[in-house]
């Protein structure tokens, strides 16, 4: 998909203070495992279901998550997760489906690993976590692709994990299908059998339905820990077809191929990748 | 790994220090790695950080780590984040000495004693394992010095 520039006038790190607060406190709402509600004098007020399945690459017919990237062997996933739930946030918190009138916000993932603390970091160096990326976001901004003027703020960051599991799942959920949240970043434990999933997977862009836990493959050597990968995560699916999250890799195989044949996957719900449970961010525009 | 952790290191130093502690965590080891710590039929041989990622301290039966440090502690655990011969004598000497032969129980789980200090120029853990001979007082052990990158890199 081709990339256009987008016009960095509108926005951004320009959040109204009302909004800023009232961004706060659905967060706070969220982050406790509530969900927003209008509550009419002398009604039982009761949470409203949420979804059984969310995908914000096919919201009411719309996508509003950008185009794969690839990060290449360099350890820089915090970079390639946080910048595509910020892109992906922007256009569903505007309204800005893409496609048509709206070209694709393309931030960069190179600017962000080189100039976000802590420094120094080379590619050999994974322990970066989202929240300092996050933060430099807020406070500096990321240039767009190709350089534009202004860099891109985000308003505020959320953490979403909470101390009960199930209230942290609920949070999530929330926050993807809202209009007002979009996808999240997530580290997750990695093990080596999960670049193993998505090798030959041949090529096309519907998703891999097989869904990724540790251990997936039965005839396969235990896994090996190797630490942590950030992804973004896109959408869920909980119902009698399956519990899981559908996220958003950074890798590419043999060929220039996407891994996991269209660079999508997805992970168990409460899984051993711990995907939710370590350090889920939302962001707000 | 992380210098967030010396307070688990604190807690599990603990339990190495009261031989009846001790030799419960061995039996717990034993039963989640094996007698010889490397699997078998229904376990899964030890490697770093799988042992701690479910076990209770056996002085107050609550689990050593919160499930989300579960998460947290693995991906520090993982390879990447450490010098290869320290973690592999890492390994070596927790298996060994949680799985050590000897006593009327027919095991004889022997001390350990982590420290965890930062190194700002650090961008991996890295450990020294070294044998300390027992002295008129004091038993045996083995200490497990750990040098990792500081909390700024670390901590999420």
């Amino acid at each position: 998909m081709t990339r256009r520039p987008i016009d960095p006038t509108v926005d951004l790190g320009q959040a109204a203070n009302a909004d800023r607060r009232r961004f706060l406190k659905t967060s706070a709402i969220l982050a406790s495992g509530l969900a927003v509600r209008s509550i009419v004098p002398g009604e039982a007020a009761a949470p409203p279901a949420l979804p059984a399945s969310c995908d914000l690459r096919a919201k009411n017919g719309n996508s509003y998550i950008t185009s794969l990237k690839n990060q290449g062997t360099c350890h820089s996933c915090t970079a390639f997760g946080v910048v595509a739930t910020i892109e992906g946030s922007y256009h569903l918190q505007k309204q800005k489906p893409i496609g048509g009138a709206n070209p694709e916000l393309n931030l960069s993932e190179a600017d962000l690993f080189a100039k976000a603390p802590p420094l120094p970091r080379d590619c050999n160096v994974d322990h970066w976590w989202p929240r300092s990326a996050l933060d430099y976001c807020i406070a500096t901004g990321v240039p767009q692709e190709p350089a534009a003027s202004a860099p891109f703020k985000i308003a505020a960051k959320q953490q979403l994990v909470a101390s009960n599991p199930n209230d942290t799942i609920t949070a999530m959920k929330s926050w993807i299908c809202d209009d007002n949240g979009g996808p999240v970043t997530a580290v997750m434990v990695e093990y080596d059998d999960f670049l193993a999933f998505g090798v030959n997977r041949g090529t096309g862009t519907n998703d891999v339905t097989d869904v990724y836990d540790p251990g997936w493959d039965p005839h396969a050597p235990r896994p090996r820990l190797l630490g942590g990968h950030v992804i973004s995560i896109v959408g869920y699916e909980d119902s009698h077809n399956g519990r899981y999250w559908i996220c958003k890799n950074s890798w590419y195989v043999a060929n220039n191929q996407p891994w996991n044949r269209n660079g999508y996957v997805r992970i168990k719900m409460k899984g051993d990748s711990y995907v939710d449970r370590i350090d889920v961010w939302g962001v707000k525009i | 790994m992380a210098g967030g952790w010396s307070g688990i290191a604190t807690n599990i130093n603990a339990v190495f220090a009261d031989k009846n502690l001790r030799g419960r965590m061995g039996a717990a080891f034993r039963n989640k790695h094996g007698d010889d710590g490397h699997g078998g039929p229904g376990k899964v041989p030890y490697s770093f950080g799988r042992f701690l990622e479910d076990f209770s301290n056996p002085s107050t039966s609550n689990p050593v780590l919160t499930d989300r440090q579960r998460g947290q502690f693995l991906v520090d655990s993982g390879t990447r984040h450490w010098d290869q011969a320290s973690l592999a004598n890492i390994e070596t000497a927790v298996r060994n000495n949680l799985t050590r032969r000897g006593g009327p129980a027919g095991f004889d789980e022997k001390k350990i004693v982590f420290t965890i200090n930062e190194d700002p120029k650090a961008t991996q853990a890295r450990a020294t394992v070294t044998e300390i001979p027992a002295t008129a007082t004091a038993e045996a052990y083995t200490s497990i010095a750990i040098v990792c990158p500081p909390h700024v890199r670390t901590d999420p």
